[in-house]
């Protein structure tokens, strides 16, 4: 029992929470964040680095065979939707990162409007969006090495990845930043490249061919998982609050700026890419761009060796991008409890999360092999959208319980914006089960199975209410309980 | 706590060095070691200078143009280190007129060295502004024969680097840091696209001498050095936003010295990769455009040169706007010291912008007024290097002149004993420029036909 009830965080004689009573001191939080702190030296930068690095893969694979299933008009209506979705999404985000400035992201969202079985949902479809996003880039990379040199395409891709592992465990947050800047800027110069390469060859009548009627807005739903490859992997950005140094500036920034880096990015090469090349002809490759280029500059060698070997460091840094994602994620709930505790272990002096880098790094490179890449990326992308949707149901319950947070920002978060975007998102997942996972169900089944064991067997009884998002969480339910009394 | 703490003290510290030499802190003191050094490094700017004036020095020294290069780089080292010397003591926004002044005694040969150098900045900026001009005419496939439509373009970059001057220093601070990526990293590319798919040349082939020369060979080699010694000057400008960077008495010599070797080293290996890559020169080559633009884009194809053609342009206009705040503390810190008319005016600091923002109207004046006056590039770079050398030539007098000042009141930078012969063979060295380039002035010369 406390000596001092004063010092306490909470009371717990008459409170019940949805685990079981807690006790926690303010020494022993503070305790529990000294072992566990991380150093604050992101900026504005450093967020719009990460969120864009993530998604530098994006334009160079896979996001052409939405032109098959919905041809170049349903495409464009597709990125609509998408930035749409996502641009709410951000509102949503950049206000609940300041409120709750914790690595774990959605999964601190969704504790404090859903409660830990919702929040262990959210973190670990998280995980899973990012353990396969990085799969997927794995896989890609492995076929465009194999595409210019199949000799050592396997060796190369794979000593690539151990290298990044191993960096971002050895090194600084700060330094790899750096480096993930200079990669990033360098993945977009080659976008730039391409964009000089292709301007002169656009085409509106390339542009304003429809899919064929008997697609429609199924096509359209078909085509999004292989569009979202522009956006997969930008959420990254909200699981880094705990490491910036002024979340209430920087991380809306990050986000807003991120956001709108990536919607020109897809915006320009759904224009340039779609207004050269026949549609039909640009849905049967892989590398979309390298295949316009090819088309439209055929006589330029130096630009097309140029390109191909370039195009090399978007893959590196989507890489980085996502294993950042990923372990930020694993990191958090281990912190929480939900996960085995070493998987929070912090190196001394680096302050690095050694583990949480390398067993989902080990988990992505057996997926790469074992799963064909388009179903790897339907399955990131059916995990982004269902953390969509937890977090946007999670923001209306937190605004209804604690209005005083939002009024500043009454016109943003209107109700009817906030329910039609459930409406879409719930829309689109209906649609990916149907055209895509309802073949899997028995995977699918199996693996929800497992999952609730887990949390019900192991994690309800080791979340460790010192955590920083657990201890909010429990904060907001005193609060809230001391103003029903009142 | 305890890093702002010494932080706070460097700067008041600054604050009293500049109240002991007679002045108070007006502008915002906010630049630090390596903005310092991206400062001078952007007004040096070889991806815009070098370029642009490798095609004269190929057409009179041949592939011996490196060795000019060479030579100057060493030379202009030694100049870097007695200016740097100097700054060090006198951490003063005017530059080199202070501290004439100062190591004189004498106001009036202050005065006459900051005319001096006055005109040679106004000059070193129309003469970027005006180069980019044309420059950006040819990217956009303007008619760039038509000088209006030059003088269109020069007047878009003169009102946005004002702007930019405006709204403050640390603006410029973050362009200035950002270009400095943009020369590294375009020169990285540059040489590495010129020497994967352009090796025409073999290695010693890349440094022979041409097989004809026209005239003397001192002739023929003096006058690419000019060209050399024209991109590579200018590196005073660290000195000039000595009131707005803490810890001046360090950072400012270094900055300068840094900037040079950089510089220096960066020009070596493009110079190198460019003339490895130089086509047959007999061949007929297109006349509309700067040689070195020729052989990127016969080496690169039309897509990259296009890229890289991006990267000279930011090249470029980082370089007006470093060199347009160069002008614009010039002129202020003459000002202040009623070195020109209407001095009450261009000294007024904006309390929103902590610029002086009539010193901006003044600079973006005189510039647009040079460049459309004469509307010839190698008049304005020639009048440059003559200003700017001028000036060097009569600080380093001052400071040869006035050598125990300089012993008893040495800063953090100092050079000891090396330093009278420093300061003598720079001294040399700048009035062999400020020579030349009067004697070229009487021997009729070939104007360079492209602009």
């Amino acid at each position: 029992m406390l000596q001092d009830k004063e010092s306490s965080l909470f009371f717990s004689n008459d409170m019940k929470s949805d685990a079981q009573d807690i006790l926690i001191t303010n020494r022993i939080a503070e305790d529990f964040l000294r072992s566990q702190y991380l150093k604050k030296n992101l900026d504005t930068k450093s967020l719009w680095v990460l969120g864009i690095g993530t998604t530098m893969a994006g334009p160079f694979i896979g996001w052409n065979w939405g032109l098959g299933e919905a041809g170049p008009l349903g495409m464009l209506v597709a990125l609509i939707i998408l930035s749409f979705c996502y641009l709410v999404f951000f509102l949503i985000t950049a206000k609940l990162s300041v409120l709750f400035p914790y690595i774990g992201g959605p999964y601190a969202y969704v504790r404090q409007g859903l409660g830990s079985f919702g929040a262990y949902w959210a973190g670990v479809l998280t995980c899973f969006e990012f353990i396969v996003g990085t799969a997927v880039v794995l896989a890609a990379f492995r076929n465009y090495l194999t595409f210019f040199n199949s000799e050592y395409a396997t060796l190369l891709c794979i000593s690539i990845f151990i290298l990044l592992l191993v960096n971002l465990q050895l090194f600084s947050a700060s330094l790899m930043t750096f480096v993930h800047y200079c990669i990033t800027c360098c993945a977009l110069g080659v976008l730039v490249i391409f964009f000089l390469g292709t301007y002169e060859t656009v085409q509106s009548t390339n542009l304003l061919i429809a899919a064929p009627s008997s697609f429609g807005w199924q096509g359209i739903l078909k085509a999004l998982p292989f569009v979202s490859l522009f956006f997969l992997g930008l959420e990254t950005i909200t699981m880094t609050a705990e490491e910036v140094r002024f979340p209430e500036r920087s991380m809306p920034r990050g986000l807003y700026i991120g956001l709108l880096t990536a919607v020109l990015i897809s915006f320009s090469i759904w224009y340039f890419t779609v207004g050269s090349v026949d549609w039909q002809l640009l849905d049967a490759g892989e590398f979309p761009l390298l295949f316009t280029l090819e088309h439209v500059q055929s006589e330029d060698q130096v630009l097309l060796s140029t390109f191909t070997v370039l195009s090399s460091v978007g893959f590196i840094a989507a890489l980085q991008g996502f294993i950042n994602g990923y372990s930020r994620q694993v990191y958090a709930l281990s912190r929480g409890g939900y996960f085995p505790s070493f998987l929070s272990k912090l190196h001394s002096t680096r302050k690095t999360y050694y583990y949480a880098i390398l067993v989902p790094g080990a988990i992505s490179l057996g997926l790469s092999y074992m799963v064909p890449i388009k179903l790897l990326i339907v399955a990131a992308f059916s995990s982004a959208v269902c953390v969509h949707l937890l977090v946007i149901i999670s923001f209306i319950k937190i605004r209804n319980s604690e209005p005083e947070f939002f009024y500043s920002y009454r016109r943003v978060y209107y109700s009817f914006l906030l329910y039609m975007i459930i409406l879409i998102l719930t829309g689109i997942l209906f649609s990916l089960i149907y055209n895509y996972l309802f073949g899997n169900w028995r995977i699918i089944v199996f693996a929800l199975i497992i999952l609730n064991f887990y949390y019900f067997k192991w994690s309800l009884k080791s979340i460790r209410q010192e955590a920083p998002e657990e201890a909010a969480a429990a904060l907001k339910m005193r609060r809230n309980r001391i103003r029903f009394l009142n | 706590m305890e890093v702002k703490n010494q932080f706070e003290s460097q700067i008041e510290k600054d604050i009293c060095d500049l109240n002991r030499l007679g002045y108070a802190q007006e502008l915002y003191r906010t630049i630090g070691g390596f903005s310092n050094f991206a400062i001078t490094f952007s007004v040096i700017s070889i991806l815009s200078g070098l370029l642009f004036l490798y095609g004269d020095g190929q057409q009179l020294a041949g592939n011996w143009n490196i060795w000019t290069w060479g030579v100057v780089c060493f030379f202009q080292i030694i100049l870097a280190l007695a200016l740097g010397e100097i700054a060090s003591i006198y951490p003063l926004a005017g530059g080199v007129y202070k501290w004439t002044e100062l190591l004189s005694n004498n106001r009036s040969i202050g005065n006459f060295c900051g005319y001096f150098s006055i005109i040679g900045w106004i000059a070193c900026t129309a003469g970027i502004e005006f180069g980019m001009g044309i420059f950006l005419s040819y990217y956009l496939d303007l008619d760039y024969k038509n000088p209006w439509i030059i003088m269109g373009m020069t007047g878009i970059i003169i009102l946005l680097h004002s702007l930019i001057n405006i709204y403050g220093i640390r603006i410029v601070t973050w362009f200035n840091d950002f270009s400095v990526n943009v020369h590294i990293i375009g020169v990285v590319i540059l040489v590495s696209l010129l020497l994967i798919f352009g090796q025409r040349n073999s290695a010693t082939n890349a440094f022979l001498i041409r097989e004809k020369l026209d005239g003397s060979i001192v002739a023929q080699f003096a006058q690419p050095l000019l060209m050399s010694a024209w991109t590579l000057m200018a590196f005073d400008a660290a000195a000039s936003v000595s009131e707005e960077s803490i810890n001046p008495s360090k950072v400012v010599p270094w900055g300068m010295f840094y900037a040079v070797v950089v510089s220096a080293f960066l020009g070596m290996i493009l110079l190198i990769s460019l003339n490895l890559a130089l086509p047959d020169l007999n061949q007929p080559v297109d006349p509309k455009m700067p040689l070195s633009l020729y052989v990127i884009r016969q080496t690169t194809g039309p897509t990259i040169y296009k890229f890289i053609m991006g990267f000279i342009l930011m090249a470029q206009f980082a370089a007006g706007l470093s060199s347009q705040t160069v002008l614009i503390r010039i002129l202020y810190s003459f000002s202040r010291d009623d070195g020109l008319p209407l001095s009450k005016l261009w000294r007024r600091v904006s309390s929103r912008y902590d610029t002086p923002i009539y010193s901006v109207f003044l600079a973006a004046t005189l510039t647009f007024l040079l460049s459309l006056l004469t509307r010839n590039l190698y008049f304005i770079t020639s009048l440059s290097t003559m200003g700017m050398y001028l000036s060097y030539v009569i600080t380093l007098g001052a400071a040869i002149w006035g050598y125990q000042k300089i012993e008893e009141n040495y800063g953090s930078f100092y050079l000891g004993k090396f330093g009278t012969s420093i300061r003598l063979i720079s001294f040399f060295w700048a009035l062999f420029i400020v020579g030349f380039i009067i004697f070229l002035s009487f021997v009729k010369t070939d104007r360079l036909s492209w602009f």
